[in-house]
């Protein structure tokens, strides 16, 4: 098929969010020049604005009936912004009919470059592309932190010794650790380390600093049963399996067998040894084989929305549609524009609707296995259906048996929280503002990008804990119990008062205000537990 | 008629105006007489630069082939079928950028770009359609309609590539392409032009080696003299 007619339609199917860049182009069988097709397709959508207003303004779809929007925009792209011009026969009409207005579409790119150009700065947008820095994980199953630094430090690196303040990317040659996850290191933006030694030999993982929260929220002891939900491909997987020091059995289940794949090999260069592969559905999963019974520990990674994902092309995609949908309410009618929109904005509720219904249905099954303690729920979302909002229905329909940790189990020096606002009412538990920001102080959330965001992309955790048998559930909503295991693993975070104002009072106050029997709602959260919750261990 | 390559005057002229052409351009490049379509307004009717004439559908045949033998072979000849005739009223261009009236015909628009190796652009000049009319253009600058605003100087400087600015001829007259022909080393003025006239438009299109910012340089050299 013509390279151009092909390009169109994949553009087409870019535009109806049929699939991503990578999927239609390089991983699409009937491409036969993957790369010229990548190249094409990413660099039409980057330069879209530009384009689209040349169509506009030369009304060229208008005077050229044959002509598809996105085919014009592809031979726009070659014929304005490519020197070699439209590799194409000139006997063909889509071709003539372009070339046709040639003077006029390259009058007008010239004045549409002109008008983006002021607008934002630099002539070409993407200019102005964000960038964060590069997070790099140490595999610590294979070497510390410091033999790292040390690695870098020896190949000409400048480590900083704190991260730049206020916060930005480390300047150019120069790094430093990360301050919340002591196996993290920062490095600037653009470092290209794939061809670095340590990474080559698992030493190094290319990881965001936002996906590894989930695990290092979740951090299940050595020798604990783990099951990651929706594994693929690997990164927090192996993550996990680094923080149990290869101890113990962590099952990776994912429905894609492609992706699982990647798993495999990539756990396996990262040195992992207890991680059970399984291409089935989480969701299908029988609770009740005898591996499955020890499970104790959860980390649930499901499909979101991505919302939060700073990837530049998914960005240009998105643009891409919206600019699609509003040509062709334009294109339809001039009045029917409102409704279209609103439809348009139905079916996005609509989706993210289905997918927390997803989301839930998740942790509600991770919540069935019998001997889980400890489920990590998280998203690379930013809307509040996905997060919060799944975090309530899920507290509104397992309180008691389930609580949310406390902030000092849930990386408490980390300063975004939830967004209180979003927390739903539940009957009796959660009513007033004061319990909404407690439940929201539970909640990890990160900003994506910078320079108001974290520098990372958008990113949601909660973790969830079982009360046990013979616990006194309390009438909170935070699980603060002290049970014996959590007990010892965070009595001194607790103890040093790091438990910042939200997770109401720290552990001593707890029991003072038990002796006095106060009444309220929030208080008898179960100091009285301590005998039970063993089963942790 | 003026471009860096050739000069067009009308036929039936008097001697004395051809000769102020002839003093300042004979022996530099050839000074054809000619006349379109039978009339002497050649230069309301034709358009072109260093590569190429455009003329209208008008012109006769006979008008056509002596243009082809009294032009050097480098410059394009070509007849327009264009509603807009008056070429030169609806173009003004210099050797990269034409300015067209809006409603042009897409073919010219085209034949303008071959013909003239231009980039066309579709624009008006303080919301005058008669582009050629209302400016003139040479590859250092540009004299613009007086009541051209200072966003649409900036636009229009910026698709030409060149400074403008924005002035009158012929005391005060705002039909600045029926009282000036310029190119990029010589001007000729309506007798009418003010010396305030003259010495504006010997600034913008650097004639004399006046460059916009020449006298300023000058008086910094001579002020820099007398302290020192």
């Amino acid at each position: 098929m013509n390279f151009y007619k092909q390009a169109a339609q994949i553009l087409d199917r870019l535009g109806k969010k049929e699939g991503s860049i990578k999927g239609l182009t390089l991983g699409n069988a009937e491409v036969t020049d993957k790369k010229r097709m990548y190249a094409v397709i990413c660099e039409t959508l980057k330069h879209n604005t530009t384009l689209s207003l040349v169509l506009q303004e030369s009304k060229l779809l208008t005077l050229e009936k044959k002509l598809t929007r996105s085919l014009a925009l592809l031979l726009l792209h070659d014929l304005l912004l490519q020197s070699r011009g439209i590799q194409a026969s000139d006997a063909w009409p889509m071709k003539q009919a372009v070339m046709r207005h040639k003077a006029r579409l390259k009058a007008e790119f010239v004045k549409a470059r002109i008008k983006v150009g002021a607008k934002k700065d630099g002539l070409v947008e993407g200019e102005d592309e964000l960038l964060l820095p590069r997070y790099v994980r140490v595999n610590l199953l294979m070497m510390t932190p410091q033999q790292v630094i040390d690695a870098f430090i020896a190949d000409g690196w400048t480590f900083l010794s704190a991260p730049p303040s206020p916060l930005a990317p480390p300047a150019p040659n120069t790094f430093h650790r990360d301050e919340h996850l002591d196996f993290m290191l920062v490095f600037p933006p653009k470092s290209d380390l794939h061809l670095h030694p340590l990474y080559a030999s698992g030493v190094l993982i290319l990881q965001d600093k936002a996906s590894c929260f989930p695990a290092a929220i979740l951090a299940p002891p050595k020798n604990a049963y783990v099951i990651d939900g929706c594994a693929a491909p690997g990164n927090k997987t192996s993550q996990l399996a680094m923080g149990m020091g290869n101890g113990g059995k962590i099952i990776a289940c994912d429905l894609d067998l492609r992706r699982l794949n990647i798993l495999k090999r990539l756990t396996t260069k990262a040195g992992c040894t207890n991680i059970t592969a399984l291409n089935t559905s989480f969701l299908t999963l029988d609770t009740s084989t005898p591996d499955h019974s020890k499970v104790s520990h959860i980390l649930l990674d499901p499909s979101c929305s991505g919302s939060g994902i700073i990837n530049r092309l998914d960005y240009l995609v998105d643009a891409y549609a919206e600019e699609q949908e509003q040509a062709t309410i334009l294109e339809t009618t001039t009045t029917g524009g409102a409704a279209e929109r609103a439809a348009a904005e139905e079916k996005k509720k609509e989706r993210l609707k289905s997918l927390g219904e997803f989301q839930i249905e998740c942790v509600t099954k991770a919540m069935t296995f019998p001997n889980v303690r400890k489920i990590s729920y998280s998203t690379c979302s930013i809307y509040a259906e996905e997060n919060e909002h799944v975090v309530t229905t899920l507290l509104k329909n397992h309180w008691p048996q389930w609580k949310l940790s406390p902030r000092s189990k849930v990386l408490p020096t980390w300063h975004r929280r939830g967004y209180p606002a979003d927390v739903g009412d539940i009957p009796g538990l959660v009513s007033t503002d004061e319990d909404r920001a407690k439940i929201a102080d539970c909640l990890v959330r990160a900003v994506p990008g910078g320079p108001d965001g974290d520098l990372m992309n958008g990113f949601f955790v909660a973790c969830f804990e079982r009360v046990g048998k013979n616990d006194n559930p309390g009438l909170s909503p935070l699980w603060k119990g002290p049970s014996i295991g959590a007990k010892r693993t965070h009595e001194g975070m607790e103890a040093d008062g790091a438990t910042p104002a939200a997770t109401t009072t720290p552990a001593k106050k707890k029991k003072n205000k038990k002796k006095k029997k106060k009444p309220s709602a929030l208080v008898g959260d179960g100091s009285e537990n301590e005998h039970g919750a063993s089963d942790e261990e | 008629m003026l471009t860096n390559s050739y000069c067009l005057v009308a036929i039936g002229g008097s001697e004395n105006f051809y000769s102020v052409f002839e003093a300042e351009l004979k022996d530099v490049i050839p000074i054809v007489h000619t006349s379109i379509a039978g009339t002497r307004i050649i230069g309301r009717l034709c358009v072109g630069n260093r590569h190429g004439l455009l003329v209208p559908s008008t012109t006769t045949d006979q008008e056509l082939q002596h243009l082809r033998n009294s032009l050097p072979d480098s410059v394009a000849i070509q007849r327009v079928e264009e509603r807009l005739s008056a070429l030169g009223n609806v173009i003004a261009c210099n050797d990269y950028v034409a300015l067209v009236h809006p409603d042009i015909d897409r073919e010219t628009e085209e034949i303008i770009a071959d013909v003239l190796k231009v980039e066309v652009f579709r624009q008006t000049i303080a919301h005058n359609v008669l582009v050629g009319s209302y400016c003139a253009l040479s590859n250092q600058g540009g004299l613009v309609h007086p009541q051209t605003s200072i966003q649409d100087q900036d636009e229009l400087s910026t698709l030409l590539q060149v400074p403008l600015v924005a002035g009158t001829v012929n005391r005060g007259s705002d039909v600045i392409g029926a009282g000036l022909l310029v190119n990029d080393w010589c001007a000729f003025a309506g007798l009418d032009t003010t010396s305030t006239e003259l010495s504006v438009i010997e600034s913008i299109f650097r004639l004399q080696d006046n460059g916009p910012s020449a006298i300023v340089e000058d008086m910094r050299d001579s002020l820099v003299d007398s302290m020192v």
